[in-house]
């Protein structure tokens, strides 16, 4: 059991190190895990065949998707899957001022948005917290701040964060299927 | 027992579903999809953002003639007029031109009428609720039904699936629960912190103005102007509906006892 929670403790500590590897510029305060990509997929596009295909944005092509979305692209290589309909599976991350969220969307052979869901939601309290600190915290200590973080991440009651991110997360993609998706249909 | 858990962004927030039983991954999907689409057909009714819901349609012409409204919005409505009723006034959603002039609400709706914000200056006194299910507006006025849908597409999800499994939403902080005896919930107050609270009926919400520079999309019915006291109000109740409502009608200053019986409402204030 102790190896188990010690094992857990490292594979969570592993993933948000992750995240500042890779530029993440918020400290998360908690995280919520929803879904799976695979469950995300389930939901979104039930028993059908998905194909990935490799797509990396040239300079460009960002500079268009943020010029006709008006948001930055912050990520040139794209996580993207095609149906045999020419439907569209997409991974996303989308990064707000409160929040950092992963999420699924599934856009249409048209370019609409079918659906989306979202995977883990990460709630940053800002430049407040240092990464350091942080970490320090989470590697703690004893099992009784193990299970604090724990009870974090169970339901929270309080004012209503807007999901402006969310909506501009979505923007952005339905931009890049018209500019760059478009165009590796069959 | 198997569970599921999503989230998606529905009513300007972010609306958790957690169904939980001996069911198939199919199934619970099949259940968390009915309770999402509950929340979908409210958001639909009563978004005062989507120029096309049932609520637009009622702001653009229920003070030309009587608008006849849906059973989802009408239960609303004679909620709002009972609330207005015991609180003498103070729980008045016909603030949504305040709250343009705020800048908390988009200037739309006002462009389909040709009218400036100032010309919709009534307030639910000038709202009658005919028995055919119909509503008109004596002076023109525009109401914003915020936080009290949000509650009240929380009360739908719920009971849509909750015979058949156990089941969780939380929209935005307007929270229902099928097992909520011992539990306990995080609940944000100011500079970024929360407090753990323990559940003392099935629904709970919370209102505050913290996330948005302080101010409060709460209107004082007497001055017209968003309050900007800086508390936080959790009211826990049956209902998410009634919970909701009653976290705006403490932070307005009405703590009547009597009718917080009469609700089987629990309040708290926090920093």
């Amino acid at each position: 059991m102790q190896h188990t929670q010690s094992k857990r403790r490292f594979l969570k500590s592993a993933a948000y190190s992750t995240l500042a590897a890779i530029g993440v510029p918020l400290a998360p305060a908690w995280a919520k895990v929803y879904l799976s990509a695979e469950q995300a997929k389930q939901i979104l596009f039930p028993d059908t065949e998905l194909e990935p295909v490799a797509i990396s944005l040239t300079k460009e092509q960002s500079k268009a998707i943020k010029k006709a979305s008006k948001v930055r692209v912050r990520q040139a290589d794209l996580q993207v899957w095609r149906t045999p309909d020419n439907h569209w599976f997409i991974l996303d991350q989308v990064i707000g001022k409160h929040e950092n969220i992963d999420m699924a969307f599934a856009l249409s052979s048209e370019g609409k948005v079918l659906g989306m869901e979202i995977l883990t939601y990460r709630e940053s309290y800002g430049h407040e917290i240092r990464w350091p600190k942080w970490r320090a915290q989470f590697h703690g200590r004893d099992k009784s701040e193990h299970l604090k973080l724990e009870k974090q991440i169970k339901n929270i009651s309080g004012a209503t964060l807007s999901c402006r991110h969310v909506t501009d997360g979505v923007n952005r993609w339905v931009h890049t299927w018209d500019l760059v998706l478009k165009s590796h249909q069959v | 027992m198997n569970q599921l858990h999503r989230c998606k962004p529905l009513l300007g927030t972010y609306a958790e579903v957690a169904v939980a039983g001996d069911y198939s991954n199919r199934q619970l999907i099949e259940l968390s999809e009915l309770a999402f689409s509950k929340i979908i057909e409210i958001q639909q009714v009563m978004s005062f953002h989507d120029l096309d819901s049932e609520l637009s349609h009622v702001n653009l012409n229920a003070h030309r003639r009587p608008v006849q409204v849906s059973t989802s919005l009408w239960c609303l409505l004679s909620l709002c007029h009972e609330l207005h009723q015991i609180s003498k006034g103070l729980f008045d959603v016909a603030i949504a031109a305040a709250l343009i002039e705020d800048g908390q609400l988009p200037l739309e709706l006002l462009k389909q009428n040709d009218m400036s914000v100032d010309q919709y200056g009534g307030s639910w006194c000038d709202v009658e609720l005919g028995d055919d299910q119909t509503v008109f507006f004596h002076k023109p006025l525009l109401l914003d039904l915020g936080g009290i849908a949000k509650g009240y597409a929380v009360d739908r999800a719920f009971t849509a699936v909750n015979n058949e499994c156990c089941v969780s939403v939380n929209a935005g902080g307007d929270l229902r629960t099928s097992r909520w005896q011992g539990e306990s919930i995080e609940v944000r107050t100011r500079l970024n912190k929360t407090e753990s609270v323990t559940m003392r009926r099935a629904a709970v919400a919370t209102s505050a103005g913290y996330y948005n520079q302080g101010r409060s999309a709460i209107v004082d019915p007497l001055n017209k102007k968003p309050i900007t006291k800086p508390t936080t109000v959790t009211a826990f109740a049956n209902e998410c509906v009634i919970a909701d409502a009653f976290t705006k009608l403490m932070t307005l200053g009405f703590d009547d006892i009597a009718a917080q019986k009469r609700y089987s409402v629990e309040l708290l204030r926090l920093p």
